[in-house]
């Protein structure tokens, strides 16, 4: 019974973790991506074309 | 963590930092900002080469995995010296040191080469001799096209490197901050 629990614990651990990451990964891309838009991208369009 | 979760909160990191305080990056143009984040992303991956399996080990062929091999025995193993304060200080102000000196431009793109060579390598997988390669141009375009690496580089490799740190901070395993003091991990977890 106790290392059914622990598996079970563990494998809820994995999985927490793993669901953590993908979140962290989504969360870094998304703000990244905006930040790059609006510190680089638009600036660097708006002094080409102005 | 893996790689690539590692390089997106350090792109992110280095570019937040940069939004929300201005003065710490000194005011970077866009160009710089650009390369900051491309280098601190690579740079991020560079406490794991005390990992002979790691990406960063096989970045650039067997050279990074002897060059890993060695890290891995003077670090102590995975997760040790080079997960570290300590560490972290002495690389930021190694690299600091040597891009002041003579030969600075040939570390900048040294340093940028490797950085990019991660980035692509995490982001299209291709071989390493292609990444490589690809990286090789990239760097000549950073260090030569947006210039004033001793100023940007730094930082980025200081922000990277740290992120890496906290990334690694919130799991189970937590790293040993306080190493060669104390060798136990901290964790937030």
């Amino acid at each position: 019974m106790a290392a059914v629990a622990k598996r079970y614990k563990l494998a809820l651990i994995g999985a927490t973790d793993h669901w953590r990451e993908h979140l962290v990964c989504l969360g870094a891309g998304a703000l990244g991506a905006y930040l790059a838009l609006t510190l680089i991208a638009v600036p660097a369009l708006a002094a080409t074309v102005l | 963590m893996m790689g690539r979760s590692h390089l997106l909160v350090a792109g992110a990191g280095y570019l937040t930092l940069a939004a929300a305080a201005p003065n710490v990056l000194r005011h970077a143009p866009p160009a710089q900002l650009a390369a900051g984040a491309v280098c601190a992303a690579g740079a991020s991956l560079l406490p794991d080469l005390d990992c002979p399996g790691s990406t960063i080990a096989r970045a650039l062929g067997p050279l990074s995995e002897l060059l890993a091999r060695v890290v891995s025995r003077l670090a102590g193993g995975h997760r040790a010296g080079t997960h570290s304060l300590l560490a972290w200080l002495a690389t930021s102000v190694a690299l600091a040191l040597a891009l002041d000196a003579a030969h600075g431009p040939a570390v900048a793109l040294v340093v940028c080469t490797l950085a990019c060579a991660l980035m692509l390598d995490v982001i299209t997988g291709a071989r390493a001799t292609v990444c490589a390669l690809l990286a090789l141009g990239a760097s000549v375009a950073l260090v030569a096209g947006v210039g004033h690496a001793d100023q940007w580089l730094p930082d980025a490799v200081l922000i990277g490197y740290g992120t890496h740190l906290l990334c690694d901070l919130v799991t189970v395993e937590g790293v040993p901050l306080l190493w060669p003091l104390s060798p136990s991990a901290t964790s937030w977890h």
